[in-house]
């Protein structure tokens, strides 16, 4: 067969003759037989406009792109795990150093040391602040630790049940289907109780028997509270023999308990917040964490960097550890098919925990709870405000209703006047999840208060 | 019992075990039972070994199925059940000393010990597993 350039077009003969030829099919459509059929795009999609140059290309997407806001114009309440921060300028000037990178990928063995001594100091501080004596190197995000958690479960218990133990947000259950459906396994989903955002008691104790493979609990749970019957959620888990999978806002940490206090057997969350910006939803950092036990190590998901001594110096050095089972030596049967990870997210909050040390993050995050608890406090001094679940305890991020009826019309009339008034709950768009971060400041949260009170008039 | 050995391009073969075509060995012990293991060449391409994956005592396996899985520091192995079988034993010494493996691969280094739940049949003599050996040396 001739060399075909990658920069120019074929020719359909010699389309033919790599389809026919080379691999023995008739149609390129053939390749994507997997794909059902009323999925696949028959035609070419209409273009609205052109052809055009390269400057009219470039004026057209500029003037699509203003009709996005920009949310570090915006005082923006939305969370869910996902933050606005401020980034410090050091983080980026630390990152690009020369010592962490080689011409290799992030997940090869022979990456630079800094930044395996970086990853390893990742795992590190995950550990501490989870209290989980094994942390990976890291996960796509929040979602996918959650679902390969639960996969880990299964492979520990022989179980095919996961039992969901918070509200949690429909992207996040659409992960965990995806992850786990095509595998046989079952997604339990008991309802939450009334007048409140957690899980009704009875019916999860009901749900938990010996078919459970995990029990899944959000701390805090998509609503933005705090269950404060976490430790007997374990319990009951650990009763069934079944393994208790806490999932995390990261930020928290400083403020609440480590899961491992409450006998959480895996820890996932997000890491996004520490010193990562929202990237438009990704990449964002996935935590997992777990207990260190001889086989079950090797039943969990991902890349582990280890410390390691030259044996007559004593030297220190890292290196990726147990890569067996690993995609790239164990290929099909490999425990996940993880072994990329988001080694620079990673880096970044490794970078960032580092230079805000104990007493900082303990400082951020208390900072997070008191700003939530004054926006609290000035939303619920507006009486056309709901705040919802008032006793329940929560961290950074809370409830509300803003009796509106049309809910996308509020939102833009509030977009227009500078704020994001939180996130639509998935499943009752009335419901908005507000999240703070420590961009607001007191001025920002009465401007807000403010602009309600005339908005809602 | 002495362990005859053969030997190939520096690679021990045991003259008295069966062999799979995959580079496991079976000794028959004689009471219907059997021992099973890796062979010197498989070691010594998986290098340094550090871990087993051992089924439980009492599951059974059908011909062809992964039943143990051998990892080494950057490589891992499939061993495959030679014939129906039963798990009597593994031998659970490696779990500590996996090293053995690599030292006496057709002695203390064995995997577990198995009963037949079917026939026998079909595996390699030691001289037949040498001329699969010459093969694969051969095209190296």
């Amino acid at each position: 067969m001739k060399p075909y350039s990658p920069y120019l077009g074929v020719s359909s003969e010699e389309l033919k003759e790599m389809l026919q030829t080379t691999i023995g099919i008739d149609n390129a459509l053939e390749l994507f037989s997997d794909i059902p059929d009323d999925l696949i795009l028959k035609e070419a999609p209409k273009l609205p406009v052109g052809p055009m140059t390269e400057p009219e290309i470039a004026e057209f997407f500029t003037e699509l792109a203003k009709l996005n806001k920009n949310p570090t114009e915006l005082v923006s309440f939305l969370g869910g795990g996902v933050r606005q921060i401020y980034i410090p300028a050091f983080l980026d000037e630390v990152i690009r150093r020369g010592e962490l990178y080689t011409a290799y990928t992030a997940y090869q063995p022979e990456v630079a040391q800094g930044m395996l001594q970086l990853l390893f100091e990742y795992q590190s501080l995950m550990a501490e602040l989870t209290g989980m004596n094994v942390v990976n190197a890291s996960m796509y995000d929040w979602s996918t630790a959650a679902g390969e958690a639960a996969l880990m479960s299964v492979r520990l218990t022989g179980k095919k049940n996961i039992v969901i133990a918070s509200p949690i947000s429909l992207a996040r259950r659409g992960v965990l289907h995806n992850y786990l459906e095509p595998q046989g396994i079952k997604i339990v989903e008991p309802y939450l109780e009334k007048n409140s955002p957690f899980i009704r008691y009875e019916e999860l104790k009901k749900a938990i028997d010996e078919n459970t493979a995990a029990v899944y609990l959000e701390m805090p749970n998509a609503l933005g509270y705090i269950d404060p019957r976490a430790h007997e959620i374990g319990e009951i888990t650990h009763e069934a023999g079944a393994k208790f999978v806490v999932g995390v806002d990261a930020l928290s940490l400083g403020l609440l308990k480590p899961p491992a206090e409450y006998n959480a057997d895996i820890v996932v969350g997000e890491g996004q917040a520490f010193g990562n910006a929202p990237n438009y939803g990704g990449p964002l950092l996935g935590i997992f964490a777990f207990n260190y036990d001889k086989k079950d190590i090797r039943r969990a998901p991902g890349k582990l960097i280890g410390m390691t001594q030259q044996e007559k110096t004593g030297e220190k050095g890292f290196t990726i550890t147990l890569q067996a089972r690993e995609q790239h030596i164990r290929r099909a049967k490999a425990t996940s098919n993880i072994c990329t990870n988001e080694s620079l997210t990673a880096a970044i909050s490794a970078i960032y925990l580092s230079a805000l040390g104990p007493k900082g993050f303990k400082e951020l995050s208390l900072g997070l709870h008191k700003r939530a608890q004054y926006l609290k406090k000035k939303l619920q001094e507006l009486e056309m405000v709901q705040v919802m679940f008032p006793q329940a305890p929560f961290f950074a991020d809370f409830s509300v209703r803003y009796g509106v009826s049309n809910h996308k019309e509020f939102i833009h009339t509030m977009i227009d006047r500078g704020f994001v008034p939180g996130y639509p709950w998935d499943y009752d768009p009335s419901l908005f999840v507000l999240g703070v971060s420590e961009l607001h400041t007191r001025q920002h949260f009465d401007r807000f208060a403010n602009t309600l009170k005339e908005v809602l008039a | 019992m002495t362990n005859e050995m053969l030997e190939i391009d520096g690679y021990k073969v045991a003259k008295q075990y069966k062999y799979m075509e995959t580079h496991e060995w079976v000794f028959d012990q004689g009471d219907g039972t059997y021992k099973i293991g890796i062979s010197d060449y498989a070691v010594k391409m998986l290098k340094e070994l550090t871990y087993v994956e051992f089924p439980e005592v009492g599951e059974t396996f059908s011909k062809g199925d992964v039943v143990i899985v051998v990892e080494s520091l950057k490589a891992s192995g499939d061993v495959y059940a030679p014939f129906d079988l039963e798990i009597l034993e593994v031998n659970e010494s490696l779990e500590d000393e996996p090293q053995k493996m690599n030292e006496d691969p057709y002695g203390e280094g064995f995997l577990a010990i198995i009963k037949a739940t079917g026939s026998v049949e079909g595996l390699l003599t030691a001289e037949e597993y040498i001329e699969k050996l010459k093969e694969y040396l051969a095209e190296e």
